[in-house]
């Protein structure tokens, strides 16, 4: 099968990304020195395209949502389990997973199975479909604030806060996916236009573009 | 020297000097200067010409209040000068005057105009003849406005919004802003104040507090409140308060809100009242304290209270020699009185200015009783201060929902009852005595902090309840009650300005009562008093007393102007926010521009309009291959027990008996009938259905999916995989050999014919692949994932090279369609059509068994004859009308042309057009009127081109 691509993938080529090949995408792994990427998430503000995230959609009754997702959801809030998934309720009978590629297999198919077991329950890939953007650093809100009404002040939306919203005016969900670091997942196909507005909404703050090998030594 | 020695307090370095440039010349300022008092200590004294009358103008609020110092700064017009910071480099221009500030030629509106200009002059005059309104459309346009905006490439200046939420929002850093901030913050709330200044601390700063202002303002963000100095808010909206600061708009949510904008000092109404040289009181002490310029060299004061004599003092003491005082009421009160009489300074009581003259500027006064107008005296001098008392700003807490009442002790419309979380503090609240206003402002901060759900206890409520006894008792202490300013009537030869902003005369005000508009709202409407940039601050009080001088009513029964946003002028930039639109793009986008796509906008979407020569693009279709990207296409999943059911009551045909791996149309209609959007339906499998809408309607259906299954509560899930799924179609004679190269399926007639589905690979991608088209010829529609779109593109693109196939845009496709006469839902059809009108009743099943939505009204339409039918038409001549040209009969218009093209294939132009039913039949022959041409058609019924669907079906 071809590589699958990011829906900003020329916007990367274009600003200087590196890339490699992981778990079937191309992705973007560097824009130059990953210290430099590094130090700007962590002193000032970094933006990396996470497009190659997999997102599941699972849909069944608001009692069924529990057991799927192996333990009760509070809306508001996502649950990062042991595989480094996320499991997002956006509604209480709506549910996203975003799981890293390698997972994502297993997990559908985990999740097939668990929903055939339920009177009705849908589990979709929807993968394609959706691009993230990861917006980290100290300065990561200020970034955020000029796009978004979304109170992401650290009292209101702790670590693990999942807030349905608009995001530079297309809807999106903003998940707190670390100290500082917001996870935007919106259409694929307003990726450019919301690309193309974040990094301009980062030039007043010096905001860098950073590929998975500085969001990984961050995670390190 | 207009520099006075260094002030207490002063915000200027008087060490780093600055370099700007104003109408072209060098001029120098230090750090801390605005514009307008760097100019003012350069010897300037005309800053603006007026909006109507093109009088000089000078500082006169110093605050930002009036329009008085509007200036360009850097080709940006609209700003104050006298609170703009002064930066290195800037260059500074007048508005509003030509040729120069000095010289200004339509000054002789104000000499000679008069006559011709009095209120509602636009509605009366410039009306007759017609044909000179050309005329007065481009001499009006030259001389309206203020200031001419640069082009839009030649502009530079980022604006963009910031959204803050926040326990509490306090409006104004004066004394009771930055107190109340400080308690609420004292008690864990999230606090942000805005202050329209260059620093917080208000009135304190240029009244000899600036010490307890600063430390006050440490304390504040020493509990992490996030001070907003030099931001206006411009208004109040449900709890967010949108705040311009410089190019950027703050959009504060807060969940309580404390008013603390405090009061503006007041203009006297008097002959001459706007020349040079006359300054409110704040103006005059912000001009000496902060910017340690010297206002005048010899002064008069005017007031009608306490305000003006304190003023007097700190001027005097200052340097600047006070001639006379004089105040209105008829004996001095306090000890402000003995004060400046110990200064040596005279004070006429009982006494009020009746004119100021001068040329271009303030050079004598005369002064009489107020009692008589008798013992006038002629005072020389080249600054008059006047204070005609103070006017709390209420508009925000207006705007909130607050109620004023007019308080008759100190002639203030004060604030009543304010909407839950809001509190108004300090002289806003008709409160006075710096000690009472700290206080207030730490109550209201309190409370707000409470509202929002701050460190609420019992010993909180003790503490803020005994806060609000001192307060009570330090309010109970007598006042000195206000004195309304008394009108002497204008001078013969001089205008006495109510508004300054819109030119606006007490005479003004006399003539439109006269022609009946007699209350403040009309006055307003007919005279624009107070609907300038400073938006009544300087007027409303003016006004209203005027109205009330010339209905013989008292001021609390003419009332306030409605309170509307903004409340501050902001440039539409501003409001407007970065220049970005939301767009959707494909996968394949890239592609198509490296194919040079001329892309357009189409719906919320952006697709290629064609690769730069359509007619070739239809021809690769009909005689080899073409492909275009569909992605846009509406895609939706919907999958469940009851999906079959639930498609069957949204569409008017059946669908739940269509059988795994066949496509079929479908025209979705609201309840009344009408025509919402089309597409079709594959079966996937017996529970799951794939539904394709078109590009603009995907949101809409997608919500009206789910709205009627939230209603009906059917088993079945909905999940829009409109952005997921990448979609092209391959169309042409060629296509089925390009599909074969690239997949396994076997893509024979028998194995895969019209209307069947496959879920296949093609080229290494998993895709489903429906054989349909919109085009007219032999075609697939490939769906696979975004993700591999441009792949999938490319792949189809190198297998289709031997066979010529070209990429083809929308104009080609509008064209092929519009040959087989296929509708575009939303284009060909309005919100009036139904499937009857639109010819496409048989898509109706009247004898389902299900009930579906908008049945009902369809029964209706089927029984009855619809006036209008969609037709497809054959122009008699070359001629291709434009769409929306007029189908006539008689010469009235009673149809509309939708789509035309000229058809290379067909060798003519065709379209589709809404015509009388009586027209509708094949052979008619219509009439079509098109930007004045006449042109005559032919009435085609079903497909212009392959009418059996041989090529499509082949």
């Amino acid at each position: 099968m071809p590589l699958a691509r990011s829906p900003v993938e020329h916007e990367l080529v274009r600003a200087g990304a590196s890339f490699e090949v992981r778990d079937g995408w191309n992705v973007a792994t560097r824009f130059g020195a990953v210290a430099d990427e590094v130090q700007a998430a962590r002193c000032g503000v970094a933006i990396s395209d996470r497009s190659w995230l997999a997102t599941i959609e699972v849909q069944a009754a608001a009692q069924h949502i529990a057991t799927l997702a192996g333990g009760p959801l509070q809306l508001g809030r996502a649950r990062r389990d042991g595989d480094g998934c996320w499991w997002c309720p956006l509604t209480a009978r709506r549910l996203l997973v975003v799981a890293p590629p390698s997972r994502v297999a297993a997990l559908h198919d985990r999740l097939e199975e668990a929903a055939g077991a339920l009177d009705f329950a849908s589990v979709v890939d929807v993968s394609a479909g959706m691009a993230a953007v990861l917006v980290v650093g100290p300065r990561a809100r200020d970034l955020l604030a000029t796009l978004t009404a979304l109170d992401l002040r650290a009292r209101e939306a702790p670590v693990g806060a999942l807030l349905p919203g608009s995001v530079a005016r297309v809807p999106a969900v903003v998940l707190h996916e670390r100290d500082s670091g917001f996870l935007v997942l919106f259409g694929a196909a307003q990726a450019e236009y919301v690309w193309t507005v974040m990094a301009d909404a980062g030039e007043p703050l010096s905001a860098v573009f950073a590929g998975s090998d500085a969001i990984e030594a961050l995670d390190a | 020297m207009t520099r006075l020695e260094p002030q207490p307090g002063e915000r200027i370095d008087r060490r780093s000097p600055l370099r700007f440039s104003f109408d072209g010349e060098r001029v120098e300022g230090f750090e801390g200067d605005t514009i307008a008092s760097a100019l003012f200590a350069g010897g300037r004294r005309v800053f603006s010409r007026s909006f109507k009358y093109h009088r000089p103008r000078g500082l006169l609020c110093c605050s930002g209040a009036c329009a008085n110092c509007l200036v360009a700064v850097d080709g940006r017009p609209g700003v104050r000068a006298c609170t703009e910071p002064l930066r290195s480099g800037m260059a500074v221009e007048h508005l509003n005057a030509w040729p120069s500030l000095e010289r200004d030629v339509m000054r002789a509106v104000d000499k000679v105009g008069g006559p011709f200009t009095p209120p509602g002059f636009y509605y009366k005059t410039m009306i007759r003849p017609r044909r000179l309104w050309p005329l007065f459309e481009w001499g009006l346009r030259r001389i309206a406005g203020l200031g001419k905006l640069t082009r839009r490439d030649e502009r530079e200046w980022r604006t963009s919004y910031r959204r803050r939420h926040a326990d509490v929002l306090v409006i104004g850093g004066g004394l009771a802003g930055l107190s109340a901030a400080v308690a609420a913050a004292e008690l864990g709330a999230d606090v942000v104040l805005v202050d329209d200044g260059a620093e917080a601390g208000g009135r304190l700063l240029h009244e000899g507090s600036h010490e307890r202002a600063r430390s006050l303002a440490s304390a504040a963000r020493g509990h992490g409140v996030e001070i907003l100095t030099g931001a206006s808010a411009l208004g109040y909206y449900d709890g967010l308060v949108p705040v311009r600061r410089g190019g950027v708009l703050h959009q504060i949510r807060a969940r309580a809100h404390v008013a603390a904008t405090g009061t503006i000092d007041q203009p006297l109404v008097f002959a001459g009242n706007d020349l040079p040289g006359v300054m409110t009181s704040d103006g005059a002490l912000r001009l000496t304290a902060l910017y340690g310029v010297r206002p005048g060299s010899r002064a008069v004061v005017a007031t009608t209270g306490d305000r003006g004599l304190r003023a007097a003092l700190a001027l005097h003491a200052a340097g600047v020699p006070i001639a006379l005082v004089v105040d209105e009421r008829s004996e001095p009160v306090t000890a402000l009185a003995d004060s400046l009489a110990e200064h040596g300074i005279e004070v006429m009581t009982g006494a009020m200015v009746v004119g100021a003259c001068g040329d271009d500027a303030v050079q004598r006064v005369t002064v009489a009783r107020v009692a008589d107008r008798g013992g006038e005296r002629v005072v020389h001098c080249d600054l008059l201060v006047v204070s005609g008392g103070s006017a709390p700003a209420t508009s925000l807490l207006a705007q909130a929902g607050t109620a004023m009442a007019f308080e008759p002790h100190s002639g203030q419309f004060l604030p009543g009852e304010t909407p839950a979380h809001v509190q108004a503090a300090g002289e806003l609240a008709g409160i006075d005595g710096d000690e009472a206003i700290e206080l207030s402002g730490a109550l209201a901060g309190a409370r707000a902090a409470i509202a929002a759900g701050a460190g609420e206890d019992e010993a909180l409520h003790s503490r803020i309840a005994g806060e609000q006894t001192e307060l009570d008792r330090m309010l109970a202490r007598p006042a000195t009650p206000a004195v309304t300013p008394t009108f002497c009537g204008a001078a013969a030869d001089g205008k006495a300005f109510v508004c300054l902003c819109e030119d606006v005369t007490d005479k003004d005000i006399a003539y439109s009562v006269a022609e009946g508009y007699d209350s403040i709202e009309l006055s307003k409407r007919y005279t624009t008093v107070t609907m300038g940039p400073c938006q009544g601050r300087m007027c409303q009080l003016a006004a209203i007393r005027a109205v009330a001088r010339q209905t013989g009513v008292d001021a609390p029964a003419v009332g306030q102007t409605t309170a509307r946003p903004p409340w501050t002028p902001v440039a539409m930039g501003v409001l407007a926010g970065r220049p970005f639109e939301p767009a959707k793009r494909s996968s394949i986008h890239a592609r198509h521009r490296a194919l040079g796509a001329n892309v357009m906008w189409a719906g919320d979407w952006r697709r290629p309009y064609d690769y730069g020569d359509p007619a070739l693009e239809v021809r690769a279709v009909h005689d080899a291959a073409g492909i275009i990207d569909l992605s846009s296409l509406g895609k939706l999943l919907v999958r469940g027990p009851q999906a079959g059911q639930l498609l069957d009551r949204l569409y008017p045909n059946r669908l739940s008996n269509l059988k795994v791996g066949r496509l079929r149309y479908g025209v979705l209609n609201s309840d009344a009938g009408r025509i919402m959007d089309d597409g079709t339906v594959f079966g996937l499998d017996e529970d799951s259905f794939y539904v394709t809408t078109t590009s603009s309607g995907a949101g809409a259906v997608e919500e009206w999916f789910s709205w009627w299954m939230a209603d009906w509560d059917l088993d079945a899930h909905i999940t829009d995989l409109t952005q997921t799924l990448a979609a092209v179609n391959v169309a042409g004679p060629r296509a089925r050999a390009i599909l074969q190269r690239l997949t396994d399926m076997d893509c024979s007639p028998d194995a895969f014919g019209y209307l069947d589905g496959r879920q296949a690979h093609v080229a290494g991608i998993p895709a489903l692949v429906l054989r349909i088209g919109f085009v007219g010829e032999l075609g697939y529609e490939i769906h696979a994932p975004a993700a591999h779109g441009q792949a999938l593109w490319d792949a189809i693109a190198q297998a289709g090279a031997q066979d010529a196939i070209r990429p083809f845009g929308l104009e080609a496709q509008r064209v092929l369609r519009l040959q087989k006469g296929h509708v575009i839902v939303g284009q060909d059809t309005d919100g009036e059509s139904n499937a009857y009108s639109a010819s496409m009743g048989w898509i109706v099943k009247l004898d389902k068994e299900e009930d579906f939505v908008g049945r009902w009204a369809l029964e209706l339409a089927a029984e009855r004859a619809h006036a209008e039918t969609l037709v497809g038409f054959r122009m008699s001549n070359g001629a291709v009308p434009h769409e929306g040209a007029a189908v006539v009969v008689d010469g009235a218009p009673v149809g509309r042309v939708t789509s035309a093209r000229h058809s290379e294939r067909l060798g003519h132009a065709i379209g589709l057009a809404w015509v009388p039913t009586a027209l509708r039949d094949a052979g008619s022959q219509i009439a079509i009127v098109d930007e004045g041409r006449h042109y005559s058609a032919e009435v085609v019924r079903g497909a212009f081109y392959d009418p059996d669907n041989e090529r499509q079906r082949g």
